[in-house]
């Protein structure tokens, strides 16, 4: 499987590129009056509105820094009973994937109420990474009010 | 008798009279001598003129005879000459011969009382004489030797025999009258001489009594008045001289008299005087002490001043000296500050020199910055680039990962593409890094640059300031410099001055030692006076006034 990697304010993080649309560069969201912190605003993406999530202020932190290598990754978040929604996510440093086996994922043997990983990988420069789980850190009722 | 005559007449005519009569007795003496002495020089003209001389012309006519016309006559015989010679030579004495018995005849005649003198008894001898001449030269005239011959036998020589005997008893005769006159001078003298001593004798006579009784009358007062000198002499002036003739002498008692008045006014007046004189010389000495004292106290003044003087003029000198070091001091000083007015003007120039490159270094950094900012937007494009090529080596990954088995090439290519990228990301990173350096350097090195500019223009400020500031120093120094010499030359006057001063108050001191020695003198001599006072008071207490 190939993961994407990339880094929040409080690491490391790995995303299945299966559920990655396309990867695109920074773009200066429209704000959404009302919204969380994390909700940095919506983008037109193709035609179609879609809400930015900033991890870094969802790991945490002071919002993402605006680097050639922040970027927007979009990905399908999947919704139990009805179609998946498109949204994107602002990472820092998203510029390389990661190519392992799904045994080589190890589960970190914590699960949070509201945690925001599953399971950690090693990566080849012996660096632990943790495979980012998207509802898991973004709730589906956020999801659902923005639509 | 005589010395009463004497009294009644002046001593002059005294005096005189005795002289009168002793040139009387010298005049008839000497008339004496005088008239003997005419007589004398009388007999002996008339011995010489009536005696010597008609025995000579007798003798050469004597001669004549015998040796011209005789002998020429005998020549003629022995035929010597010629008849004519012999005749010539008889003609010349027979001039001769009447040329003497004339003579002979005029003082015969002056010597005795006309034709009744000596020779009167001889003259028909002269003639025969004559008439013999005559007859020679008629026999001569003849030329007849026979007759001649006998003629010179029978008449010229017995002729001339005659003749010779008749004339040596004429020069007896003469001898004897010569004799006689001789014993009639004889008796003459014999009563001259007589004369001559009863008139000296006479004459001493009385020149020696008319003197006596001349030094009597003079003597006799001479006396009395060696007697009043010498009375006088022991002091007494109040002896006074009597004479009663009206002569010289009167006049001299009288001004003797006069004069021992006078002399004992003069005494009074001299004790008087002397008493005056000791009161006025204590007066004087006692002034004198203290014009000696005022003269010493004069002198240790003068000597003070001398002192200070000096001292004056070595602090003057010293200060002269200093002058002339600060002369020189604000001369380097001079010098100095205008080589620093000099190095000053010379820094400014560097300064702003320093300034232009300043700005023209800022100018190049700024190019340098801008290029840096170039490079930096190069990099940028780069970077945009590199992460467009990134983000499509992305999406291609995924995209193959998403086509399974059928993009595996795909996917090989795609993460080769990421590679590249990632690499000119690295070392667009790098050159960013070094663009930032350089860009760092840049504005690090302007802004010390501006900052040293800033601090040069201060320096320029400040040397400007200081460039002020030392010429005016300079000037006040160049005023100075003829203030000080000013100062230098006054000193030095003053310094002159004072040494002159110094070498004034030498002299003072030195004439006021001279004066104080003069005052020494004069109390010396005042003292001396004193003692000649009382010498003087002591000499007129001899004298006995009245």
């Amino acid at each position: 499987m190939l993961l994407l990697l990339f880094e929040t304010s409080d690491g490391r993080y790995a995303l299945d590129s299966k559920q990655i649309v396309e990867i695109i560069p920074y773009l200066v969201p429209k704000k959404i009056p009302g919204a969380p912190d994390y909700v940095a605003g919506i983008i037109n993406y193709r035609g179609e509105p879609v809400p930015l999530f900033d991890l870094c202020i969802l790991s945490g932190g002071t919002s993402c820094r605006h680097f050639y290598s922040t970027r927007i990754i979009l990905v399908h978040y999947p919704m139990s009973q009805e179609k998946d929604r498109l949204i994107g996510m602002i990472a820092e440093r998203a510029t390389d994937v990661f190519r392992c086996s799904e045994t080589d994922i190890r589960s970190s043997g914590i699960l949070l109420g509201k945690g925001s990983t599953s399971g950690a990988i090693k990566s080849d420069q012996d660096e632990l990474v943790q495979l980012y789980n998207v509802p898991r850190m973004i709730s589906t009722d956020v999801v659902r009010e923005l639509f | 008798m005589a010395f009463q005559f004497a009294k009644k007449v002046s001593v002059r005519w005294r005096l005189l009279g005795f002289i009168f009569c002793l040139l009387f007795f010298i005049a008839l003496s000497g008339t004496g001598g005088l008239l003997g002495m005419r007589d004398t020089k009388l007999s002996l003209s008339m011995v010489y003129n009536s005696n010597v001389k008609p025995i000579e012309e007798m003798r050469q006519i004597k001669e004549l005879l015998m040796y011209d016309v005789s002998n020429s006559v005998e020549k003629v015989l022995y035929e010597q000459i010629t008849w004519g010679e012999a005749v010539k030579r008889v003609k010349a004495a027979t001039l001769k011969i009447d040329k003497k018995m004339n003579e002979l005849i005029s003082v015969a005649n002056e010597s005795g009382n006309g034709a009744d003198n000596w020779l009167s008894k001889d003259l028909s001898m002269f003639d025969n004489s004559k008439t013999m001449v005559m007859e020679v030269l008629a026999v001569l005239q003849e030329n007849d030797t026979a007759q001649l011959h006998g003629f010179f036998n029978q008449r010229l020589e017995p002729f001339l025999e005659d003749f010779d005997i008749r004339i040596n008893s004429l020069i007896s005769g003469r001898i004897a009258a010569v004799k006689k006159e001789y014993e009639r001078s004889e008796k003459r003298y014999a009563w001259s001489k007589g004369a001559f001593w009863a008139t000296i004798v006479v004459g001493a006579c009385v020149a020696l009594s008319v003197g006596f009784f001349l030094m009597q009358s003079i003597n006799d007062l001479l006396k009395r008045l060696t007697k009043a000198i010498n009375v006088m002499m022991k002091g007494d002036l109040t002896h006074k001289l009597d004479y009663d003739i009206d002569d010289e002498f009167g006049a001299l008692i009288e001004g003797f008299n006069q004069m021992t008045d006078y002399l004992e006014d003069l005494i009074v007046q001299i004790r008087h005087a002397g008493i005056q004189v000791t009161s006025s010389i204590t007066d004087i000495a006692a002034s004198t002490h203290q014009q000696e004292a005022t003269a010493n106290e004069h002198a240790i003044t003068v000597s003070e001043i001398a002192a200070s003087t000096n001292q004056i003029a070595a602090t003057s000198d010293n200060l002269m000296t200093t002058m002339k070091k600060v002369n020189s001091l604000t001369k380097n000083a001079a010098v100095a500050a205008e080589d620093g007015h000099a190095g000053l003007i010379n820094i400014d120039e560097t300064m702003v020199q320093m300034e232009k490159s300043t700005g023209s270094i800022v100018n190049k950094l700024s190019v340098l910055s801008e290029k840096a900012d170039d490079i930096a937007g190069v990099v940028k494009t780069i970077n945009k680039l590199a992460d467009q090529t990134n983000l499509l080596s992305l999406n291609a990954a995924i995209e193959a990962e998403k086509a399974g088995e059928y993009g595996m090439g795909f996917s090989v290519v795609a993460t080769e593409i990421r590679r590249l990228a990632d690499q000119t990301a690295v070392a667009t990173y790098d050159i960013e890094q070094m663009v930032q350096g350089v860009q760092s350097a840049v504005s690090s090195a302007v802004m010390g640059i501006d900052k040293f500019a800033k601090d040069v223009r201060v320096s320029v400020e400040n040397i400007r300031e200081g460039s002020g500031k030392m010429e005016v120093v300079i000037e006040r120094v160049q005023i100075l410099r003829p203030h000080v010499n000013t100062i230098s030359d006054g000193i030095e006057a003053q310094s002159l001055g004072a040494k002159q001063i110094s070498e004034a108050t030498g002299q003072i001191n030195s004439a006021a030692q001279q004066g104080a020695e003069s005052i020494r003198q004069v109390s010396l001599t005042i003292e001396r006076l004193q003692q000649a006072a009382q010498g003087l008071q002591k000499a007129v207490s001899k004298f006995t006034v009245e």
